[in-house]
């Protein structure tokens, strides 16, 4: 027959190896030939690639635990192109069964320490995380500020178990935190940790493989500025996609006082494949703009990171001269987006709606007007898209949904 | 002579033409099966060989059989069918599932013994039909997902080239997800 030179898997039952989840009958997956006396398998004829194909549907958990079958395969799932390959693969599964994770941020009892945590409400073989940190949400409550042995099994408290400097990195809190953001399913949490000696910069985790990466703010002074005093940095998270890294842009704003006060900022992209800090020179505005300083003006849409912030130094009209100061992750450009003209002195919130970056314009019982930039970075094409009612007096709007 | 009605006449008759236009693909034993053009575009490479003109007579497929190539077929046309059918997807905010039609079709599709599952794969990669490449790699990635190592090992028939300490170590590093 033809077929005999090709694989032939056989179905046996009676077999106790595995059991196939959905089947009722216990069966075994072997490979035989149809020379009955030899077993060896066909498949190592399955060329590599179509290895790979199969391994790319695989949940992660899955893939961890195949990285001791074989050698080759442990070096496949660190390339970033299999990577690549199975989050998209990943992504488009669950597209339509999104499994929400909630990072939630505790209060101690003493109010500069915030704690992170993790809680996971994945579908199937996951489902067991999400009883882990769970537990560490009850333990937290009962032991703040305490290291006990179920917190130990925290990532970050795991990783740095043997190194002394990083220890009690999570369990001891982030102050004032200055990032925060997940993308592709890798959190990234910066500010300053509260352990000895503290530790200034951010911390890349990814829960599904659970491995987690430090790194250090860089220091960098202005030229000319020797007695600059830091005032404030701004941190965001985000991913490139054109070269597949995952990126950290910074700015650090300093100010110098003399005879008139003078601002400079420093800007700098943090490169996960390179591992290293490079410093941006060249922006398309002057170095002196402001910016905003609050936490909830900024979104990442579409691989461009956004802030507001002002043109200039002038107090009194600042409102109405926001802009968007935007920060393209792929090609590390920073380019300035204006506002139309707003005839009205409401605040003012970046947003995303329906794909379009989108800006809601709000106070606390006027109507909430929401502005939508049909075409991204043309900004003729801000148009009023709709106006709210809001029912009842509010502080601010949050996000939408849907 | 009515010329415009007899042109209009001949270009129905050339679009009616072109609309059935038909390939013939010959399997690796011999077996020539015609198929409508549009349903063998659906593989990339019959696709190229039509267009950069080499479709003259017969396709030879000398890698895929004519059982596996009957199945192939059966899924291009299926899917062209569907596609055809279908109307251009709208966002709905309330549905939380925009399920492929095709979905519970495709899985009856690959409810076939492994032997032609990995045929199918083969094939799949060969003609380059991205669409039944991922399900049947999906098909196969489902039944990998809840074994160990040693059962991977042995269904695939592969050689452990760790040494005892070395794996001892690596599952060491991952034991979560051994739990």
């Amino acid at each position: 027959m033809s077929r005999s030179r090709r694989c032939s898997l056989s179905l046996r039952s009676d077999d106790s190896k595995w059991r196939w989840g959905r089947r009722s009958r216990r069966c075994t997956l072997s490979l035989s030939s149809d020379d009955s006396d030899s077993r060896r398998c066909r498949l190592k004829s399955l060329p590599e690639e179509l290895v790979e194909e199969i391994l790319a549907w695989l949940p992660v958990k899955s893939l961890v635990r195949f990285k001791c079958v074989k050698k080759s395969w442990s070096a496949l799932f660190q390339t970033p192109t299999f990577i690549a390959k199975h989050l998209r693969y990943n992504q488009s599964k669950t597209k339509n069964h999104p499994n929400p994770t909630l990072l939630v941020q505790l209060l101690s009892r003493r109010s500069l320490v915030s704690k992170y945590l993790l809680q996971s409400h994945h579908h199937d073989e996951a489902n067991d995380h999400r009883s882990v940190y769970h537990d560490h949400l009850l333990q937290y409550h009962h032991d703040v500020g305490s290291v006990s042995e179920k917190e130990g099994r925290l990532p970050f408290v795991d990783y740095f178990q043997g190194e002394n400097m990083m220890s009690g990195l999570f369990t001891d809190g982030l102050l004032l935190p200055n990032m925060f953001a997940c993308i592709n399913g890798i959190i990234c949490i910066g500010g300053l940790f509260n352990c000895y000696p503290s530790f200034h910069g951010f911390v890349l985790w990814n829960p599904a493989i659970r491995e987690d990466k430090t790194v250090a703010y860089p220091l960098t002074l202005p030229p000319d500025f020797v007695l600059a005093k830091k005032s404030f940095s701004f941190f965001a998270f985000g991913y490139d996609q054109i070269s597949n890294d995952y990126k950290v842009v910074g700015v650090d704003r300093y100010t110098m006082k003399s005879a008139i006060t003078s601002y400079y900022n420093s800007f700098y992209v943090y490169s996960l494949r390179a591992d290293s800090w490079t410093q941006i020179f060249s922006t398309p505005f002057h170095h002196s703009i402001v910016w905003v300083h609050s936490r909830q003006d900024e979104i990442y849409f579409n691989g461009v990171h956004h802030w507001l912030g002002f043109p200039n130094e002038e107090a009194g009209e600042r409102y109405n001269s926001l802009i968007i100061i935007s920060f393209d992750m792929s090609h590390e450009v920073f380019q300035i987006i204006r506002f139309p003209e707003f005839s009205t002195r409401k605040r003012k919130r970046l947003t995303v709606f329906n794909d379009c970056l989108a800006c809601i314009l709000y106070g606390i019982t006027e109507p909430i007007d929401i502005w939508v930039m049909r075409e991204y970075g043309v900004e003729d094409s801000w148009t009023k898209q709709l106006v709210v009612n809001p029912p009842v007096p509010i502080t601010r709007p949050v996000r939408f949904f849907g | 002579m009515a010329s415009s009605s007899t042109s209009v006449v001949v270009s129905n008759k050339e679009k009616e033409n072109k609309n059935t236009k038909k390939v013939t693909l010959k399997s690796s034993d011999g077996e020539s099966f015609e198929v409508d053009e549009s349903v063998a575009m659906e593989s990339q490479t019959i696709k190229h060989i039509i267009e950069d003109g080499c479709a003259n007579n017969e396709i030879p497929l000398p890698n895929v059989t004519s059982g596996i190539l009957s199945r192939v077929i059966e899924y291009c046309k299926k899917h062209k069918e569907a596609a055809g059918e279908s109307e251009p997807s709208v966002t709905s905010y309330t549905s939380n599932s925009t399920t492929n039609p095709l979905t519970e079709w495709d899985t009856e599709f690959v409810k076939v013994d492994q032997n032609t599952l990995f045929d199918l794969i083969l094939a799949a990669n060969y003609l380059d039909i991205k669409g039944l490449l991922d399900l049947t790699c999906k098909t196969v990635a489902d039944m990998m997902k809840g074994k160990t190592p040693q059962e991977i090992r042995e269904t695939f028939h592969i050689k452990n080239d760790y040494t005892p300490e070395e794996e001892a170590e690596v599952r060491k590093e991952n034991q979560w997800a051994f739990e």
